[in-house]
């Protein structure tokens, strides 16, 4: 007896709005994209979950190729955060400031 | 489980596949002939989006299929916007190959980002299904933070290539998560399915509302749409300004293609209900980006608050498309066109001027007409194209947008667009002003750079042309949007 959907769904939904408001009030750099991490995932488990209810498989495939999205994005972000960390030695978005007026 | 293979139609993503191998054959150059030196690199790179724009012009005299599974349409509106992306990305790669060679910058990085990047907007301009769709506008983002932050001695370039990126992560998860839950409520992820299920109603409409606002707001942050718009002035300022001039207004036309393709074609049936939200989200865009603008001292930026308010101009027109009503789809596509003749060229002349020693500040502008009268001429000409006026290109696709919000009834806000139009001229005619009127400044140095000002007097030729004979482009546009 597996846990019906609604289980699932808020777990889910409870793992995007982490994922949000970590975005949303966390300073770190490399904390804002753990939670941009979270968000995707929190949409994997709706997907399988969906997935499974309506007993298709494109829930299943659609996983595969967000985790593929997700580490090309991690590839390019560290790299980002690396280039950054070597001229200014932070990771604090509040102390990027020269591009504001 | 038996899994039947899908129809498989190569012709119809040949397009992607040449683009796949221009990427690749521009990477095995290095491997194989490291000390190749001259224009190689950006020739190699014209030749492959040359064969890209054969194969999309020749895929426009077929009727339009549907392949892979129903995830992929190759149609006259594919077709539309992959001549509008090739035709940005072959401009990009004129107007660049000074800077690459002024600063030294790898080259073959540059052009093979350039390409993938090209290649996701056409995946999302024929995407016919929620996980091509994402695909493909993750195609086009992630490499346009890479050209972001190109420049990786200046920190500008490194902290707006920071914030877009995670701003565009951030859009792409509740994009996502708006698919998702599409996919949940309508069982299926194909456009035409989400199309009939969306079309019933019935209990699960909250649900499918939701999808829906996520879905345009994750794909808001992509065309840069108030409040989605923040990242927006930092990212271009911060990248290179031939990166500028590329992503303004190519991955704007990759994500229009994309928003039009999912409200008009996925979508239909709830247009009641996106429509009042599109016109409030076009009308906040129309104002803060343009009056933001007038407060500018740097051009560059000027231009970055310039772009927010044309992605409000064009939500107008797709606020106001239906069945009886194509006018306002075509009108998108006609400005996604034209914009990129004006903006890329505006913000390449800016580019010149840098490689010339010069900077981007109002001061800057002062009398450039009168020490390069060529370059003065096109930014003024890019200029009024932007601001609208007769005899631009600019003109027309203003027009259109608003003739097709006086044909939905909704005549007030063609004339607040008007109104809006109107008060941004303020800021390019303050421009303008200095590039003809005032005494030059500022001494500029004079590179060799024929590419680029062969770049250049394209945009300007076409921003001229086109605003005299803009109705086979209108043309094309309908075809685009009824096919």
């Amino acid at each position: 007896m597996s846990p019906p959907l609604e289980w699932y769904l808020i777990f889910s939904a409870l793992l995007f709005s982490i994922g949000v408001v970590g975005v949303l009030v966390r300073r770190h750099v490399l904390i804002i994209f753990m939670s941009v991490e979270l968000m995707l995932n929190a949409c994997n488990v709706a997907l399988v979950a969906f997935g499974r209810h309506l007993d298709s498989l494109t829930g299943q495939n659609f996983v595969v190729f967000v985790i593929t999205v997700a580490a090309a994005e991690a590839a390019v972000g560290l790299g980002i955060i690396l280039a950054l960390a070597r001229h200014k030695d932070t990771v604090d978005v509040s102390e990027m400031d020269i591009l504001k007026q | 489980m038996q899994v039947p293979l899908p129809s498989i139609d190569l012709f119809a993503v040949s397009p992607l596949i040449a683009m796949t191998v221009t990427a690749s054959v521009l990477l095995l150059i290095t491997i194989f002939a490291p000390r190749v030196r001259g224009a190689v690199y950006p020739l190699v790179t014209l030749a492959g989006l040359l064969v890209t724009l054969g194969f999309v012009l020749a895929l426009l005299a077929r009727e339009p299929v549907v392949t892979f599974s129903g995830s992929w349409r190759a149609d006259q509106f594919s077709q539309y916007f992959g001549v509008t992306v090739l035709l940005a990305a072959m401009l990009a790669v004129l107007i660049s190959d000074s800077w690459l060679r002024l600063h030294q910058v790898s080259q073959v990085e540059y052009y093979a980002v350039l390409v993938c990047s090209t290649a996701g907007m056409i995946v999302s301009a024929s995407a016919y299904d929620l996980m091509t769709l994402f695909l493909g506008i993750e195609l086009m983002s992630v490499p346009t933070y890479v050209l972001t932050g190109f420049a990786k001695h200046r920190r500008e370039s490194n902290e707006g290539a920071m914030k877009y990126f995670l701003l565009g992560a951030f859009s792409s998860a509740i994009l996502l998560y708006g698919m998702t839950w599409t996919y949940g409520v309508t069982g299926s992820t194909r456009f035409d399915q989400i199309a009939s299920f969306a079309a019933q109603g019935g209990a699960a409409r909250p649900a499918v509302l939701l999808a829906m606002l996520l879905m345009v707001a994750g794909l808001g942050f992509k065309v840069a749409a108030v409040p989605f718009h923040q990242w927006t002035p930092d990212a271009y300022q911060g990248a290179p300004t031939v990166v500028t001039a590329f992503m303004s207004v190519a991955v704007k036309a990759g994500a229009f293609a994309a928003l039009v393709r999912l409200l008009t074609q996925a979508l239909p049936g709830m247009l009641d209900d996106w429509r009042p939200i599109l016109i409030v989200i076009s009308i906040l865009t129309m104002l803060i980006g343009n009056l933001a603008a007038i407060a500018q001292t740097d051009v560059k930026r000027m231009l970055a608050y310039s772009s927010i308010g044309h992605t409000g101009f064009m939500l107008v027109g797709l606020a106001m498309w239906s069945r009886d009503n194509t006018l306002g789809a075509s009108s998108v596509l006609f400005y996604a066109l034209a914009y990129v003749f004006m903006n890329l060229g505006a913000f390449g002349v800016l580019a010149w001027m840098e490689n010339h020693g010069g900077g981007t500040t109002l001061e800057h502008m002062d009398g450039l007409f009168a020490r390069a009268p060529a370059a003065g001429l096109a930014l003024g000409i890019f200029l009024l194209g932007l601001m609208g006026f007769p005899l631009t290109i600019g003109l027309p696709a203003k027009v259109f947008v608003f003739l097709s919000a006086v044909r939905a009834g909704h005549t007030w806000l063609a004339v607040l667009g008007f109104l809006i139009s109107a008060v941004a001229a303020v800021y390019y005619l303050r421009v303008l002003a200095r590039l003809f009127a005032y005494e030059p400044r500022y001494a500029l140095a004079s590179p060799r750079q024929p590419l680029m000002v062969l770049g250049l007097a394209i945009c300007a030729t076409a921003t001229v042309v086109f605003g005299l004979l803009f109705v086979p482009l209108l043309d094309f546009a309908e075809r685009a949007v009824g096919s």
